[in-house]
């Protein structure tokens, strides 16, 4: 996450961002693609983390995009394209699931499921750490696990729209974020493979 | 001030460890989870036929199974096929259920609510087949490709359009 300032091409640009969309709107085809290839999967996360299945979130995903170019002024404020796109398939992920009167699961994506034999080649430090986390994080409360999956896919993640994806006040996420990851990092300095990874990192370097 | 300014500094500065727990995180939900791999593809084909219609359009989206429990049973033929797909907005309701025909190819009955004739389109990367609905608003078509992304483009008929329905209505790209 923090890798930022050391590889800014992690980081999240706005400005460009803005460009690309000013540009797509006054027809540029290509900018249009390369924000859609940029953004999708942000989009898709986000409408999979209200509990939308696979398909439906792909649904709403492409619905968000013809909103975007659906509306006949220009965002006033390009530069918060991004939000403007994560507000709207939240927006149009509750509808569906309000239609569909659904039961919404806190991380509908199910990482549960034990590693499989395609993974070996990954190597077996990267197995058990992999492993160790996958314990550590399902055993943290609902609402860590909401806001780590979150953090941990945005690269800089925008305070509002967290505050509005997950019901949380502004105020409370940073320290919220900062005791999670607190809880999580205790659990995992408690299970013998983590630090196992941990040695033999550092015996590498 | 805006918005993505202020909040770029608001979190507090990760360490090495958070980070890795962070990415690994991220990584397990990727592998879980991946983003289906067409989606960029579906975005770009359904914002192509957007730009070309400039009629009022309206948009259908999956309704699904639970529909069922909630007592509009009526409006599901084919009820309880789990290969029927359904998509409705407040207007029209469509559904359609795919059936192997051809080896490589798919058979798609159709039907589209409230009654009335409608013109059927359906896209796919390869191009565009065409159908009628009979009066009760079902449809037929052939040969369609397994395992394409599709999409279809449905228009009401003068009739249908004079009691209120829009001129095109839209379903999302789907793999059916």
């Amino acid at each position: 996450m923090n890798a930022i300032s050391a590889h800014p091409v992690d980081a999240v640009d706005y400005d460009r961002r803005a460009q690309l969309y000013l540009s797509a709107r006054a027809g540029d085809g290509s900018a249009q693609q390369a924000l859609v290839t940029e953004l999708n999967e942000i989009l898709w996360r986000a409408a999979r983390r209200t509990g939308l299945d696979r398909e439906r979130a792909a649904d709403v995903v492409q619905t968000a995009w013809l909103r975007l170019w659906h509306i006949e002024k220009e965002l006033e404020h390009p530069r918060a394209l991004t939000k403007w796109l994560l507000t709207t398939v939240s927006r149009e992920a509750w509808k569906q699931i309000g239609h569909m009167r659904r039961e919404v699961l806190a991380d509908p994506i199910d990482i549960r499921v034990e590693e499989t034999a395609e993974s070996a080649e990954d190597g077996l430090v990267r197995d058990a750490e992999r492993e160790a986390v996958r314990r550590a994080f399902l055993a943290q409360p609902e609402r860590c696990r909401q806001l780590l999956a979150f953090v941990a896919t945005v690269s800089r993640p925008d305070y509002d729209i967290i505050a509005e994806a997950l019901g949380m006040k502004r105020g409370s996420i940073g320290p919220t974020r900062g005791r999670c990851l607190d809880k999580l990092r205790r659990t995992l300095l408690d299970d013998p493979s983590w630090s196992a990874g941990e040695e033999r990192d550092e015996n590498a370097a | 001030m805006r918005p993505e300014d202020e909040s770029q500094s608001e979190f507090e500065p990760l360490d090495s460890c958070d980070e890795r727990i962070l990415s690994v995180i991220n990584e397990l939900h990727h592998r879980h989870d991946p983003i289906p791999v067409d989606l960029n593809e579906r975005v770009q084909f359904v914002l192509e036929l957007e730009a070309e219609l400039d009629a009022r359009v309206a948009r259908v989206s999956r309704s699904g199974d639970l529909v069922l429990t909630r007592g509009d049973s009526e409006l599901m033929v084919g009820q309880g096929d789990p290969a029927s797909v359904t998509f409705d907005c407040e207007a029209v309701t469509v559904m359609v259920t795919p059936r192997p025909s051809a080896p490589g190819g798919l058979r798609l009955d159709g039907w589209i609510g409230p009654e009335g004739i409608y013109e059927v389109e359906l896209r796919s990367p390869e191009g565009s087949r065409r159908a009628s609905t009979d009066g009760s608003g079902r449809f037929a078509l052939e040969g369609v490709p397994d395992g394409q992304m599709l999409q279809l483009v449905i228009r009401p008929d003068e009739t249908l359009q004079r009691q209120g329905l829009p001129a095109v209505v839209v379903t999302p790209a789907v793999r059916l």
